[in-house]
């Protein structure tokens, strides 16, 4: 039985789910396809973008072999000469690795073999190649064992939309061949400087074997799938995403995040000699925009879109180097089922929010929240951890769910306020066929069962000749007739506007002294023994404020007002004067039925159906009502009520 | 017919209210023979009827119950019977002579035409000529006939102030001066309500003859035989 139950609220939630389970495969078979990578990659952007402010750099030192001397001079190309003198100079001042950025098309003039001699004899000394198209050569005449510990390639591989994110820390440029695997230019650097100083061997990675090592830090290897990537083809060889290093703290001078060592303050000593190059990573290139390669990033915060190669190295060497040595994060990703795990997770928030909130409102408040929930965690874990979560598909599968199932939701919520009316309007519908039964049942208990009580009494005393039977009976058969079309009349009308009282059929509209009126006469034109005795029938009806009756309550008083007096038709046996009178007496307006009949029997009130209503009217109006003997004889009936 | 026990007034301003052409002009014909100077105002609408209350006033009004409220709507009696409680209120002490096929429609305003200070009588069209007359004539004078309108119970049918001044006047032998002091009214409302109480009573002054019968002792005979007071 539970089981059962389970099923088939399982199967609910699946019907009722149905459209968000269409919408998380939709935003899965769009990342499958490649269709969000754009996003994806953009998003990643923002995040280093945001990023707050780090502080420079100190191990880091850049030299720009082009800036413009104090002389005014300037070249289109680097003299040997001038290099291997600055290089001298730097190396005299004993830093850990020198990187130099440049190849043989940069230089020009003799010297080269002084070049070549220092690479020979300096082994902290790195230079670099081009092993991808446009292929860049090594320095000619160096020898293998140079060739092989101090050239890196310099390449960076493009995403789609010319901006680059990653770096290569090593390829294998012919498949099969290890000893073809080649080094890039700053992870050689990186691996020099932390063996040298640190004393850290670059090792196998443990997580993932093909990925490289330093002590604890373990550089994340990038696949064509990874994280936004979708088939990337440039992802290839081991890459890693680029963490670029922040801007700097606003108390420093430049917004650049490394520290820049001009030429000539390097050859006129003008700078820290103490410890500025000691120990440090020197990377000389190009920093002149019109010469050096440029590339594009969105990551950069500091309101620059452009980067030289130079410093692109710069990022890379750091972010190895400060993930080791400071646990600066480096990007990292989930596995691919954790990613998907998590997109489906915020899909079906997405449908739950529907449930988990009664109002349109506070859905709404809460789709915020959790969307606010998912970026925060996403730009944290991107902010602390480098952790790239797959926060577009998500926010997608979140936000549409949200969306769809919120305006669901609200018609689902006109449609209840609809079923609602609905059964209010049944409800009504009831109350009113119940009004009109007791109406019904109080016409005929007025009308026909009064003649029919009468007529019994008649034929019980053998009173009455056969003709007058005959009368009644007739009578009686117009009486019923009547209250059927009376009935068919209130079916008819939507509002049971009228009163059956006798033969006449009375518009509750009618102001209420005439109403009485109508029923007096009604009334007292039919042959009860009360009336036939006679001789006076006293009776003025004042008008009265009804604003405040409904059409119920005008019905009940008649209903009383006849039964009233149909009781002294009745029970008034010898009357001869009979007073009715509606007064505003004071604040009240009475109601007075006054015989001089016999009276009645006995004190207690009796269970009749007027007392009945009368008690209705009493407590309906805030009334009073008063049966009680006449003196010297009869009886007083009145029923009084606050007027307005 | 030449002698009753009232004057017959030697000109008067009657105001006729019919929608119907035919009737309307049988009418005036009618009441032309009948009185030597008489100055007819006609009207047609509810909305008439005021407009020309309103100017001039008249010595009579006779209404037919079933009127248009404006011209070109439909007759209806409830349209005669909210015109005649219009007149009612705004002119109390209007004669009044109601001249109709369904002269029932009046129950419901009895009330209204008990408390009439006016003359009111009424008049079903399917009556003969020298009724109708008769009953204009009573209405011309003040006078109450209210008979196609009576109750078919037994016994009288009355306001109890009527019956308190019938017990005044003829078990305690007062005058109407005394019995407005007793009861708290004018003298002249006191007169009134013996106009109404000769309506209750069937004494019709228009209908007999001035024979040297006292209106009063009349009436004390009748209310002795309906055994309205001992």
């Amino acid at each position: 039985m539970a089981k059962a139950a389970l099923r088939n609220k399982v199967w609910q939630l699946l019907v009722e789910g149905g459209l968000g389970f269409g919408v998380i495969g939709a935003i899965v078979a769009l990342r499958l396809l490649g269709a969000l990578q754009f996003l994806e990659l953009v998003m990643l952007d923002n995040f280093q973008q945001l990023r707050s402010v780090e502080i420079v750099d100190s191990r880091i030192v850049l030299i720009d072999i082009d800036e413009s001397d104090s002389t005014g001079k300037r070249s289109t190309s680097i003299e040997y000469t001038d290099l291997v003198d600055l290089i001298k100079t730097v190396l005299s001042y004993n830093p850990a690795v020198v990187g130099i950025d440049l190849v043989e098309a940069d230089l020009s003039g003799e010297g080269k073999s002084r070049l070549l001699d220092l690479l020979e004899s300096n082994s902290n000394l790195v230079t670099v190649e081009k092993i991808r198209p446009p292929l860049i050569e090594p320095l000619t005449g160096v020898s293998d064992a140079v060739l092989a510990n101090q050239i890196g390639f310099h390449d960076f591989s493009l995403d789609n939309d010319g901006n680059v994110r990653r770096m290569f820390l090593g390829w294998t440029e012919t498949l099969g061949k290890p000893e073809s695997f080649r080094k890039s230019f700053a992870l050689m650097m990186a691996e020099k400087y932390l063996s040298r100083v640190h004393d850290i061997e670059i090792e196998n990675g443990i997580r993932d074997q093909g990925a490289m090592r330093f002590d604890k830090t373990e550089i994340p290897r990038l696949s064509p799938f990874s994280g936004g990537y979708r088939r990337e083809q440039s992802i290839y060889g081991i890459q890693t995403l680029i963490n670029f290093r922040g801007r700097l703290t606003s108390t420093e001078e430049s917004q650049e995040p490394f520290s820049l060592l001009p030429p000539s303050k390097l050859a006129k000593g003008r700078f820290d000699k103490s410890d500025f190059l000691s120990e440090k990573i020197v990377i000389i290139g190009s920093l002149n925009y019109s010469k050096a390669t440029q590339f594009k990033s969105g990551a950069l915060n500091n309101n620059r879109e452009n980067l030289t190669g130079l410093e692109l190295q710069a990022h890379a060497v750091s972010q190895i180097t400060s993930a080791v040595l400071d646990d600066r994060p480096l990007i990292w990703i989930f596995s691919v089922p954790w990613e998907y795990i998590l997109i489906i997770i915020f899909g079906l928030a997405g449908i739950f929010i529907k449930r988990s909130a009664e109002s349109t409102l506070s859905r709404f408040v809460l789709l915020l929240a959790v969307s606010s929930l998912l970026t925060l965690v996403s730009y944290g874990c991107f902010a602390l951890g480098g952790l790239w979560l797959p926060f577009v598909p998500a926010m997608l599968a979140l936000v549409i769910n949200g969306f769809i199932y919120l305006t669901i939701a609200q018609s689902s919520c006109r449609w209840r306020a609809l079923v609602q009316q609905r059964d209010l309007a049944l409800a009504a519908v009831k109350l009113e066929r119940q009004k009109t039964i007791e109406h019904a049942f109080d016409t005929i208990h007025n009308g026909p069962l009064q003649t029919l009580a009468n007529l019994l009494r008649q034929v019980r005393d053998d009173k009455i000749t056969t003709q007058d039977i005959g009368n009644e009976l007739s009578n009686l058969n117009n009486e019923i007739r009547e209250i059927g079309e009376s009935l068919r009349q209130d079916a008819l009308s939507d509002e049971n506007l009228y009163i059956q009282v006798g033969s006449a059929k009375l518009n509750l509209n009618v102001p209420l002294h005439e109403l009485f009126y109508e029923i007096y006469r009604e009334t007292l034109g039919r042959t009860f023994p009360g009336f036939q005795t006679l001789k006076i029938q006293a009776r003025s009806f004042e008008p009265v404020e009804t604003s405040h009756l409904d059409f119920d309550c005008k019905r009940k008083l008649c209903s009383f007002f006849e039964e009233a007096l149909c009781n002294v038709g009745r029970h008034a046996i010898g009357a001869t004067e009979l007073t009715v009178t509606g007064k505003r007496v004071e604040k009240f307006y009475c109601l007075r039925v006054v015989d001089n009949g016999s009276g009645l029997r006995s004190l207690a009130k009796n269970k009749g159906r007027g007392t009945k209503i009368a008690c209705e009217l009493e407590s309906a109006l805030q009334g009073k009502f008063t049966r009680r003997n006449n003196y010297p004889k009869g009886v007083f009936c009145e029923l009084k009520w606050a007027l307005l | 017919m030449s002698s009753n026990l009232l004057d017959r007034p030697s000109s008067a301003r009657i105001l006729l209210v019919d929608d119907h052409p035919t009737t309307l002009g049988g009418t005036i014909v009618i009441l032309r023979q009948h009185y030597q100077e008489i100055d007819i105002l006609v009207a047609t609408t509810a909305e008439e009827i005021f407009s020309s209350l309103d100017k001039s006033e008249s010595d009579l009004v006779i209404l037919d119950l079933s009127i248009p409220e404006r011209a070109e709507e439909t007759a209806r009696t409830e349209t005669g019977i909210s015109a005649l409680r219009q007149i009612m209120l705004q002119y109390p002490a209007q004669n009044i002579a109601i001249l109709s096929t369904y002269t029932k429609s009046l129950i419901r305003v009895r009330p209204e035409i008990d408390g009439h200070q006016g003359g009111f009588t009424v008049i079903d069209k399917t009556q003969s000529t020298q009724k109708l007359l008769t009953r204009v004539d009573a209405a011309l004078n003040g006078f109450s006939d209210t008979r196609e309108i009576k109750g078919f119970q037994p016994g009288v049918e009355m306001k109890p102030e009527w019956l308190e001044v019938l017990k005044l006047a003829f078990q305690e032998g007062l005058q109407d001066k005394e019995i407005a002091r007793r009861i708290g009214v004018q003298t002249a409302t006191v007169r009134h309500y013996w106009t109404k109480l000769y309506d209750v009573l069937d004494i019709y002054p228009s209908e007999e003859r001035q024979d040297g019968k006292n209106i009063r002792t009349r009436a004390e005979i009748s209310a002795r035989q309906k055994g309205l007071i001992d």
